[in-house]
């Protein structure tokens, strides 16, 4: 689905990935974990095409990313970045920019594209607050709006950075179950999480880095069997039923 | 407890009202635009207006008057201030800066210069106001935008320079009225903005640009809303972010420049008439860039109309008036503490 191939990019003179390969394969979730500045952030911008690679190849179902039209590529995959201004729209308005890729020229809406936008709406549970501002909407809410959004352009592939920052534990619960019901849509979900546990808890697949790069990818039993996440994080991993939890490494 | 009306037009949601908004603007810039036409030093009623239009008398002197200096005024004054409103709100757009407009970052100051230079290094040839200040206009957006592009400038520290870059302009401009008194385009007026004295060819030639500009913007409204979710976003969803805002700086160049072309340097229209517009509209700008742009002509035409028989027998430049307003309310915005963005 989304195959990285020694990916390598920066910014300015400063390299930030260094020969990274790794592949996230279809209707699985991938998570990206790793110690602040490993490259997370970077490496899911250069998958949504935002970053240009210095070498190697990100291919997205068997094609160059370099090969999309800007519009071509937004119908494939959906990016929400971690870091925005909250602009004063109503979640209808927003959830309806999900579908500009699919616009004409004359950038309306089609009978086809409403009903994107509603399903889209319905499958994340904020078609009732359709008509509100954005602005009024608490931070987990708003994520689900930005979901919804996601999911109305309609592509196979999802890039989440950081989706559940910022929200209190419940609501990020909350929000990872939503993204990992994805799956049933069949949607293949790349995103970076700063949460160990939710990682290990979500995750079909995590990829492991550290200083820009890939050191370990594999489902979650195999890293912590290996005790690679240990390792690079400083921590104890302990486990109980399905859940985990992070302790401090002994002798911290 | 009190039910509000339902059809009260502020108490319906934003989105519901839109339309009856539209409409009463629209009555309110036909009513500014009647007024203008009879009032001045001389009062006409609409009658003998219609009257003296209908007999065609060439020597009638209402109809000279009608003709030579209400009809010009009103159509400079009207297109003015639609044109430099939809160029504020663009620029607002552009650079998510609730501060910018066309004033406040030298997109008037160029295109004032530019049009001063071309007078004077080639007078009386025609169409070349319009062509110079829309140069100028474009210009300078594009140099302002590249400097908050590259040089990563704040909100505030982008219209410090802004105001800079309009400061060096503006001079420019006094230099080559105190050089050469002789080029100019009725000087004195032209730096205060004002409309005595403007004719029917100039605002035809400045016609093209506007027609173009406003077309170039209701285009890119869609494109323009995309943007508001912040660069990442947009670009995720396909928005060719570069393009849609030299596009968009185009048109707002266009608007500017060829308004500054027979108007002058009017201040604060393209900062106060978005704000208002958007209060009244809310930000979606499929909606916004018309109520701005008629509401803007409505506005500039009320002061116009203010100008002239405030203080009459004598007429106060109508860009004096404007600053009064503008001015304090650039410091409401300066000091509102919202950090200048547009969508906060």
């Amino acid at each position: 689905m989304l195959e990285i191939r020694q990916a390598a990019a920066g910014y300015g003179r400063e390299q930030v990935l260094r020969q990274v390969s790794f592949t996230a394969p279809a209707g699985e979730v991938t998570t990206l974990v790793g110690p602040n500045g490993c490259g997370k952030t970077t490496l899911l911008r250069a998958a949504a095409g935002q970053l240009p690679l210095w070498s190697g190849q990100i291919l997205l179902e068997g094609r160059p990313l370099p090969d999309y039209s800007r519009k071509e590529l937004a119908q494939a995959a959906a990016f929400m970045p971690q870091v925005r201004d909250v602009p004063a729209i109503t979640v209808e308005a927003l959830v309806c920019h999900g579908r500009f890729p699919y616009l004409g020229f004359s950038r309306r809406l089609r009978p086809e594209d409403r009903r994107a936008v509603e399903g889209a709406m319905e499958a994340v549970g904020v078609a009732q607050w359709a008509r509100r501002d954005l602005r009024e909407l608490s931070g987990g809410q708003r994520q689900r709006v930005y979901l919804a959004m996601a999911l109305a352009q309609d592509t196979r592939l999802i890039l989440l950075d950081e989706p559940s920052t910022y929200l209190d534990p419940g609501r990020q619960f909350e929000l990872l179950e939503l993204i990992a019901g994805l799956k049933g849509r069949g949607k293949t979900v790349v995103m970076v999480l700063h949460d160990l546990a939710h990682a290990l808890r979500y995750s079909g697949q995590i990829v492991l880095m550290d200083g820009g790069r890939a050191v370990q990818c594999g489902p979650p039993e195999q890293l912590l069997s290996s005790g690679a996440l240990e390792r690079v994080f400083g921590v104890r991993i302990g486990r109980a039923g399905e859940n985990f939890y992070v302790a401090p490494a002994a002798g911290v | 407890m009190p039910v509000l009306p339902k059809f009260s037009i502020l108490t319906r949601p934003c989105h519901e009202r839109r339309g009856a908004v539209l409409l009463l603007l629209t009555v309110a810039l036909c009513a500014a635009a009647l007024l203008s036409l009879r009032w001045g030093s001389q009062d006409y009623s609409l009658a003998r207006l219609l009257a003296a239009l209908a007999a065609g008398d060439r020597e009638d002197t209402v109809w000279r008057i009608l003709v030579h200096v209400r009809l010009p005024r009103t159509a400079a004054a009207l297109l003015a201030g639609a044109a430099l409103a939809l160029a504020g709100a663009l620029i607002q757009a552009v650079l998510n800066n609730a501060m910018a407009s066309p004033n406040v970052i030298g997109v008037n100051a160029g295109a004032g210069f530019s049009a001063m230079l071309a007078a004077l290094l080639f007078p009386g040839a025609s169409g070349t106001a319009a062509l110079a200040s829309f140069l100028g206009a474009l210009l300078t957006a594009l140099f302002i935008y590249l400097l908050a592009a590259r040089a990563g400038l704040s909100r505030t520290s982008l219209i410090l320079a802004g105001l800079a870059v309009s400061s060096m302009l503006t001079a420019g401009t006094n230099a080559i009225t105190l050089l050469s008194p002789e080029t100019v385009v009725g000087a004195s007026g032209f730096l205060l903005g004002g409309f005595s004295g403007v004719t029917m060819g100039a605002v035809c030639g400045a016609g093209g640009y506007l027609l173009l500009g406003g077309a170039l913007a209701l285009l890119l409204a869609v494109d323009l809303n995309v943007l508001q979710l912040g660069e990442e976003s947009a670009a995720g969803l396909g928005l060719h972010v570069v393009r849609v805002r030299f596009l968009a700086s185009l048109a707002a160049a266009l608007l500017a420049g060829g308004a500054v072309s027979f108007c002058g340097l009017l201040g604060f229209v393209g900062l106060l008439v978005p704000h208002a517009a958007r209060r009244l509209m809310g930000e979606d700008n499929r909606w916004l860039f018309p109520a701005a742009a008629l509401l803007g002509g409505a506005f500039v035409l009320a002061c116009d109309v203010l100008a002239r028989v405030l203080f009459a027998p004598f007429e106060v430049p109508v860009g004096i008036l404007m600053s009064l307003l503008g001015g304090p309310f650039f410091l409401y915005l300066l000091l509102r503490g919202k950090r200048g963005r547009v969508h906060a």
